[in-house]
Formats: structure tokens, C-alpha cells, sequence
């Protein structure tokens, strides 16, 4: 411990060792700003030379949180299960208590909003597997799982109209299975 | 010595980045605790996402062993690490097994991440290049019990990375606003306040109806952010700014379901805190323990005392009297 600190604080005092660790800063620099650079050119040009160390360090950068603009929809995932009895039953992901449970369930709402969203088709095959896996009955799987997305957007602040509207359903996905246990 | 010599290198006290450090395990240990009830569900083969996604160049634990074992492994090297970055003990290792932790996890599953996610993630690999251990630390205590509440002075290169990330991400999120025209037009926290599944609670419609107090919000929040992307950097606006700052994570925090966004927003300012002031902070602190109850923070107090006498832990004979 006592000599690694000891090793640090040489390559700190020392001229070459503050090259190299000036070096690192700019290009660590660098590559945090070109990665929140807006879609364009140099950006492009730039993550090809920065998308290395990116990878290697995680220091990839988003900070679009509400931005450029909030959705404005209100979204709900569901899924529908069909038995071969013929009885169904309806699955949302959970929602966590707002005190405490919010900090474990909003990861499912972050994951749901993921799965409506149209550039990312490939998570609804996962998706329906994973409900249909988890939720048997009589010790069978289900033998349909179709996955909607409910959604509905408040009127604008200012017309005096309820945020919260009826419900528009769409249906994402339909998967079927053999029914076995 | 250059301004930028000075900047990066002129050697500050340790007082603020070892409280830095304390407050990024508590964060990182409530995170870990927050995430393990649904780890498998999201990160195993047999959860939401069976397999890794392609990740090219991009490692993690998760994408060499796929196995429940590793995922509940990864989860207690996270509550470890965590752990050992409070107490300061191996600190450096600490650090590093944390930012593998949190790597190995947001590539596992993106899909359920966010923003403050990322900002974490960062966090822990500035914490793993800095002296993190070097004050307030089990590792301080085993190599100089009596300097256990000295404040070493050290170049501050890696500190002034995390503060350049959190600027960075005032400034980016506002111009990535500057994008759009909602926040422009001053409504977009209102639109965002009528959307029911990111609210905490379900807010009235008298408010979230009000164009005045949708401009309030909207403006407000891009003034607030844009001020601690720049005025965060004088000393003299810094109060203000963060007081500002933790109002706005404070009402977000209150209103939204975004996990810990806000909580490792409002932590990352500790990252500006004067050393001198810290340091005063913490003679404070000291003081209190001083007159503590318990024997234990009562010596841990005492450390290097000259009237300090009493080795910690106190042998049985001494603890006996």
C-alpha cells in the first residue's frame, strides 16, 4: 500500500511523470467531450479515435436526462397470457412503494420504456420468454404471451384539461409456446 | 508553476477527497442494496435479457462468465468494495473492484440504467486513480495510527476529474436542451410532472396546469444547471450555487421516480468543498467523537493525541480498567 502511494507520488513530482499523466488528462479530456458532442461529423470522426478508451474505461457520456424534449406520453407495458385452458391473466412490471420500493422498481419502468420503444425491437422476444418463464399455472407455461403498449399523452399545461387520459393500446408482440412445463 | 502545473498538480490537503470517498461507498452500498433483490431478473440467463449484448471492446465480468454464480458474485464484490471504500481499508483495491462492479453491471443490462448510473460508474474510476486512502482510513491507521487525522497534501489530478465530469454534465444536459424546444418554451417540467409513470406521486392537476409555475419550473431548472456548470468554479458564487443545486436535485428527488440520480448528484458536489473548509468541518467532528460515549469513538477520536495513550483496540487489561 505504503509503496504504491510512494510510486504515485514519484510519478507526480517528477517532469516525466507529469507528461505522462498530463497526456492521459487531455486525452481523457478529449474523448469525455467528443462523446457529448451532438450527432454530427466531428463527432463522428472523433469516436473513432476516442471509442477505444471509452470502452475500456466506461467513461462513455449521456446526460440527455428529459432532454432535447420530455415524452409527454405516459406508458404502461402489459402483458397478456393465454393458457391452454383458456384462462388468461395480465402482467406489469412492479411498481415499488414510493418511499423505498421506487429505488428497486424504477429500474423495471426504465427497462419497459426500453422495451416499447421502437429501437429496440430485439428485447421483446426476451421480454415475452421472460414473463411467460415466470408466470406458470398448474405447473404449465403459457401458451400465448402478447405484449402491448399502453400509452396515453397529457394535454398541454395551460388548457385546463386532466393530465390523465384514456388508455391507447398497441399491440408490440405476440409469442406463442407449446404449453409444457 | 503554470496555471495548469498548479490546476492539476500543486498539492492540495486529502480532507476533501477522503470524505469524497466515505460518501461514494454509502452511496454505492445503497445502490448495490437497491439493485440485488432484481439481479437475477435483470442480469441473468435467465432473466430479462438472457444474453450479454454485443459489447465489441466493451469487457465486463459479465461478458466472460454468463452464470447466476457470477452475477451473484459480481453483486457482492460490489457490496465489498463498497464497504472497504467506507472504512478506507485496501482502499485503492476497494475502488477498483467497485468501477469493475458497476461496469460489469450497466454493460450486463443497459436497458435499466440511467444517467446517474453512468455518473457513478465514472466516479469510482477517478476515486481508483486517486489517493483515496491516504486520510480517514483503516489503511491510514495501520501505517501511522498517530497521523490518523492528518490531512497529507497531494496533487489533485484525479479530484479535478470528477469535478470537470460534473460540470460537464450541467453543461451537456443543458445543451443537449438547447436541442429541443420544450425547455425553451418553458413548459417541459410540467409536461414532464402529467407523465404518471415517471412522478413519485401522482401531482395535481392545479399545479402541473399552471403556465406561470410551468415557466418558474422550466426556466429555472435551465438557469440552476447552467450556473453550476460554470459558477461552480469560483469560490465565492460556489455556495450559492450548490444551495441551488441541491434545491433543484432536492424537488426532482421529490417528485420523480429516477432512482439515484439525484442522490449521486448531490453527493458529487462534496468534490468542491474547500480542503480548508473541510478540514474545519472535520476538526469539528473530532471535537464531538472527543466527548462520545462509546470508548471506541472516544480513542478513534484520540489518535494521535500526545495525551493519547490508549492503543486501538485497548488491550484487555487496559479496556478492564
Amino acid at each position: 500500500m505504503g509503496d504504491r502511494i510512494q510510486l504515485q507520488r514519484r510519478l507526480e513530482t517528477s517532469p516525466t511523470g507529469r507528461a505522462l499523466i498530463t497526456g492521459a488528462i487531455v486525452f481523457t479530456l478529449a474523448a469525455m467531450v467528443v462523446s457529448n458532442l451532438p450527432p454530427s461529423e466531428l463527432r463522428r470522426t472523433g469516436m473513432r479515435v476516442v471509442e477505444p478508451y471509452l470502452d475500456v474505461t466506461g467513461l462513455h457520456q449521456n446526460w440527455n436526462l428529459f432532454a432535447p424534449d420530455p415524452r409527454r406520453a405516459t406508458l404502461q407495458l402489459e402483458a397478456r397470457l393465454l393458457y391452454v385452458d383458456g384462462s388468461t391473466a395480465v402482467w406489469h412490471p412492479p411498481v415499488g412503494d414510493p418511499f423505498i420500493g421506487v429505488y428497486a422498481s424504477f429500474r423495471w419502468r426504465k427497462w419497459a420504456g426500453n422495451v416499447m420503444s421502437s429501437s429496440n425491437r430485439g428485447l421483446l422476444a426476451p421480454a415475452a420468454d421472460f414473463v411467460a418463464r415466470t408466470h406458470p399455472r398448474d405447473g404449465r407455461l403459457p401458451v400465448q404471451v402478447q405484449l402491448f403498449k399502453r400509452s396515453y399523452v397529457a394535454p398541454m399545461p395551460g388548457l385546463g384539461r386532466p393530465a390523465v387520459q384514456p388508455w391507447n393500446d398497441t399491440l408490440l408482440y405476440t409469442a406463442r409456446y407449446g404449453g409444457s412445463s | 508553476m503554470s496555471r495548469w502545473e498548479r490546476f492539476w498538480f500543486s498539492p492540495v490537503s486529502v480532507s476533501t477527497l477522503a470524505v469524497l470517498r466515505i460518501v461514494f461507498g454509502v452511496v454505492m452500498l445503497a445502490w448495490a442494496a437497491a439493485l440485488a433483490p432484481n439481479a437475477l431478473r435483470f442480469f441473468s440467463s435467465s432473466g430479462v435479457l438472457p444474453h450479454h449484448p454485443a459489447s465489441g471492446t466493451r469487457w465486463g465480468l459479465l461478458a466472460w462468465f454468463g452464470s447466476d454464480t457470477a452475477v451473484v458474485g459480481v453483486m457482492v464484490l460490489l457490496f465489498v468494495s463498497a464497504a472497504l471504500l467506507i472504512v478506507g481499508y485496501r482502499t485503492r483495491i476497494a475502488a477498483v473492484a467497485a468501477w469493475v462492479a458497476l461496469i460489469s453491471l450497466t454493460r450486463r443490462d443497459p436497458f435499466v440504467f440511467n444517467s446517474g448510473d453512468a455518473l457513478l460508474r465514472n466516479i469510482a474510476l477517478f476515486l481508483a486513480l486517486a489517493p483515496s486512502g491516504e486520510a480517514l482510513s483503516l489503511d491510514r491507521w495501520r501505517r501511522d495510527r498517530a497521523g490518523f487525522w492528518g490531512f497529507p497534501a497531494r496533487a489533485p489530478w484525479a479530484m479535478r476529474l470528477i469535478q470537470i465530469q460534473v460540470s460537464m454534465v450541467y453543461l451537456f444536459t443543458v445543451w443537449a436542451k438547447a436541442r429541443g424546444d420544450r425547455w425553451f418554451a418553458g413548459t417541459a417540467v410540467s409536461e414532464s410532472l402529467r407523465v404518471h409513470d415517471l412522478v413519485r406521486f401522482p401531482i395535481p392537476d392545479a399545479l402541473t396546469n399552471s403556465v406561470l409555475l410551468a415557466n418558474l419550473l422550466t426556466y429555472g431548472t435551465l438557469v440552476v444547471e447552467l450556473s453550476l456548470a460554470i459558477f461552480i468554479w469560483n469560490r465565492r458564487w460556489r455556495p450559492w450555487v450548490i444551495a441551488a443545486g441541491i434545491a433543484l436535485h432536492g424537488f426532482i428527488e421529490l417528485t420523480f421516480a429516477l432512482g439515484f440520480f439525484s442522490t449521486v448528484m448531490i453527493a458529487s458536489y462534496v468534490a468542491f468543498v474547500p480542503e480548508d473548509a473541510m478540514e474545519g468541518f472535520l476538526g469539528r467532528i473530532r471535537t464531538r467523537m472527543r466527548r462520545s460515549r462509546f470508548a471506541t469513538i472516544k480513542r478513534i477520536a484520540e489518535a494521535g493525541d500526545a495525551s493519547s495513550t490508549i492503543p486501538w483496540p485497548a488491550p484487555a487489561a487496559q479496556r478492564a480498567v
